[in-house]
C-alpha cells in the first residue's frame, strides 16, 4: 500500500501543501491516506475495474468512515455512471434520493440503507473516457442512506431530478411538503430564453418517465404539467413553472410541484 | 459536464502519475463549473485580486487555484504569530482596501470579510504546539451581490419584507394566519391557509390591497386550476432589492382549502 501523503520520493514542499489542502482539521487523527492506484483495503463491496480502465487513487479519512475512490473508466460518461449503478444494485443497493432536487452535476446516490452510502458522479472526458468519482461513508450517517431514511422527507414522491443547464448558476431556496404534495424552488441564471429552458427541463423530465400533459404561457412566466405513475402505482401530477425576476435580466424562480392522485383534476 | 479538466501544478516537478492523480483529487473537490485546477507550491499566485499582506517570517506552504466564474483562491500559510492575533491582523489590513467584516459574531480563529466589487476573504488560524500558527484562508472573486451579504443581512431583508404584511381575511373568507414560516439562505417565508370556494386567480386578487398597502409592487399574476402565483417587488430605504411572491396552492384532498406561502427572496 502505497500513501502519496507519506511517499518519500514526492518532493516534501508539494507532499506538504497536498497534506494540509487535504487533511480535515476535524478529523481529530489527521490520519488522511491518499493511496496510489488502490482501491480502499475495507471497502464493504466489491468494485469491479473493468478492462481499460483503472483505479487512479484512493483517499480514505475518519479511520476509514469516509472514502473517495477516483477512477478512469473506458466509457462515455452515461454509460459508466449505469454500470456502477448496476454492479451496485447486483449487491444490495438501492437508489437512494437526497431530497432536493435541482443540481450542478450529475450525480447518483446508492444506499445499502444503514450500512453504507455511495454518491457516484461522472465527468466526462471526452465520448469515450469518463473520470469517475465515488464518495463512500460508512455508516451512512446524516444522508438519505440512514436506517430509516430520516433525512427523506417524502420518500414517496417521485421527484425527478433535475440537472442545471451548462453555464447556469443556481440558488436553491428550499420548498415543503405533506399530505400528498411536494414543491421545490430555486433561483436560476442562465442566459438561455424560456423556452430553451423549458425544453431544457423537459427533456429530463422525458428521460425521467414523464409524460406531458399541458404548456402553459405567459408574458412573463412560463409553464407545464407533467404525469406519472409512482412506484405503487400510484399517479403523479407534477407543474414546472418558471418565473421571471422582476429585477434582473436572464434570472429566473423556477418551481416544480408534485401532487398524487386523487387530487389530480 | 467538464470535458477539459485542465490541471497545472507550479513550484515543484511532479511525475505523470503524481499529476493525474492530484488532478483527480483536485479536481473531485472542485466547485462546479470549474475551468482550470492549479497548485502552485511555496508561493502565492501573481495576481491575486487584491494585495494580501504576509508577516514577517511567514512560510508559504502554498496556493490552490480553482479558475470558474467564480475563482476560488485556497491560500496556506504558517505564520508566527498567535491564532487569535491574526484573524484581527488581517481584519485591520483589508479593512484598509476596502474590505468589511462579514459576521455579526466573531470568532476567536476565524475571520469573513467582503468587499463591493464581489471579493470575499476568509482566514482559519489553527495552533499547532511548538509551532507556527497553520493558517489557510479562502478568497473567492467573481461574486454576485447576495453571496456578499451575510446570512444575517438577507435573512433581515427577507423578513422585514415578510413581516410588514400581516396577510388577513379578505371579505367572505376564511383565513388562518401563520401556519408556519421560516427562512432560507437568502429571504423569508409566511404561510397561511384559506378556504374559499374561488378559483386560485380570484382568491389571489384579493390579497393584493394588503400587498400594496405595505409598499410591494405588484408585477405579474399566472394561474392554472389549482394553483396561482403573483410577482412582486419590493425595495428598502437602502435601495436594496428583493422578488416577492405570493403562491397560491390547493390542498390536496381538501376541496376549497388553498395554503398560501408569502417569501422574498432577496438574491439581487
Amino acid at each position: 500500500m502505497t500513501n502519496l501523503l507519506s511517499d518519500n520520493s514526492l518532493d516534501p514542499a508539494l507532499r506538504e501543501l497536498v497534506s494540509r489542502l487535504l487533511v480535515d482539521y476535524d478529523d481529530p487523527e489527521h490520519n488522511t491516506q491518499l493511496l496510489i492506484g488502490e482501491l480502499p483495503h475495507n471497502l464493504p463491496f466489491s468494485l469491479p475495474v473493468t478492462e481499460g480502465s483503472a483505479v487512479v487513487c484512493s483517499m480514505v479519512r475518519y479511520v476509514g468512515r469516509q472514502m473517495e475512490v477516483f477512477l478512469e473508466v473506458d466509457m462515455a460518461a452515461t454509460e459508466a455512471a449505469s454500470y456502477y449503478i448496476q454492479a451496485l444494485t447486483e449487491q444490495g443497493f438501492t437508489k437512494g434520493n437526497w431530497g432536493f432536487h435541482f443540481i450542478d452535476t450529475p450525480q447518483v446516490l446508492m444506499c445499502r440503507i444503514g450500512e453504507v452510502a455511495v454518491d457516484i458522479t461522472a465527468d466526462a472526458r471526452n465520448s469515450l473516457s469518463t473520470a469517475l468519482r465515488m464518495f463512500i461513508r460508512i455508516p451512512p450517517a446524516g444522508t438519505p442512506c440512514e436506517a430509516g431514511g430520516k433525512r427523506l422527507s417524502f420518500p414517496d414522491a417521485p421527484m425527478p431530478t433535475l440537472l442545471s443547464p451548462p453555464g447556469a448558476t443556481w440558488r436553491k431556496i428550499g420548498g415543503s411538503g405533506g399530505q400528498g404534495s411536494v414543491d421545490r424552488s430555486a433561483y436560476l441564471r442562465t442566459t438561455l430564453n424560456p423556452n430553451q429552458l423549458s425544453d431544457f427541463f423537459s427533456a429530463q423530465f422525458e428521460t425521467a418517465g414523464w409524460l406531458r400533459n399541458k404548456d402553459f404561457s405567459w408574458t412573463r412566466a412560463i409553464g407545464s404539467e407533467w404525469l406519472v405513475t409512482g412506484s405503487r402505482d400510484e399517479k403523479w401530477r407534477g407543474v414546472l413553472l418558471i418565473l421571471a425576476s422582476p429585477i434582473e435580466a436572464n434570472c429566473w424562480r423556477v418551481t416544480l410541484r408534485l401532487d398524487r392522485h386523487p387530487y389530480m383534476g | 459536464m467538464q470535458s477539459d479538466r485542465e490541471f497545472e501544478i507550479s513550484g515543484s516537478i511532479a511525475d505523470e502519475t503524481t499529476q493525474r492523480i492530484l488532478s483527480h483529487v483536485f479536481w473531485g473537490q472542485s466547485w462546479s463549473r470549474t475551468k482550470k485546477v492549479k497548485l502552485i507550491v511555496g508561493e502565492l499566485l501573481d495576481d491575486l485580486p487584491f494585495h494580501l499582506p504576509i508577516p514577517t517570517d511567514t512560510t508559504i506552504i502554498g496556493t490552490l487555484v480553482n479558475y470558474g466564474d467564480i475563482t476560488v483562491y485556497s491560500v496556506l500559510l504558517d505564520i508566527y504569530m498567535s491564532p487569535q492575533d491574526i484573524p484581527e491582523f488581517y481584519s485591520n489590513e483589508l479593512q484598509t482596501q476596502g474590505f468589511a467584516p462579514s459576521d455579526a459574531v466573531v470568532e476567536p480563529h476565524h475571520r469573513h470579510l467582503h468587499r463591493a466589487d464581489g471579493v470575499s476573504f476568509t482566514v482559519n488560524a489553527s495552533d499547532i504546539e511548538n509551532a507556527p500558527s497553520a493558517v489557510r484562508m479562502q478568497i473567492l472573486s467573481g461574486l454576485k451581490r447576495e453571496s456578499l451579504m451575510s446570512r444575517d443581512e438577507m435573512l433581515t431583508l427577507g423578513r422585514y419584507w415578510v413581516d410588514r404584511v400581516v396577510l388577513a381575511a379578505p371579505p367572505g373568507i376564511e383565513h388562518r394566519r401563520g401556519v408556519g414560516s421560516g427562512g432560507g439562505v437568502s429571504g423569508a417565508t409566511s404561510r397561511h391557509e384559506a378556504h374559499s370556494a374561488l378559483p386560485p386567480n380570484e382568491l389571489m386578487s384579493l390579497y393584493y390591497p394588503q400587498l400594496q398597502e405595505r409598499g410591494w409592487h405588484f408585477v405579474d399574476m399566472v394561474h392554472i386550476d389549482m394553483a396561482a402565483w403573483s410577482t412582486w417587488q419590493v425595495k428598502d430605504s437602502s435601495g436594496n432589492l428583493g422578488m416577492g411572491v405570493l403562491t397560491i396552492l390547493a390542498k390536496p384532498n381538501e376541496p376549497g382549502v388553498w395554503s398560501l406561502e408569502l417569501s422574498v427572496e432577496c438574491f439581487y
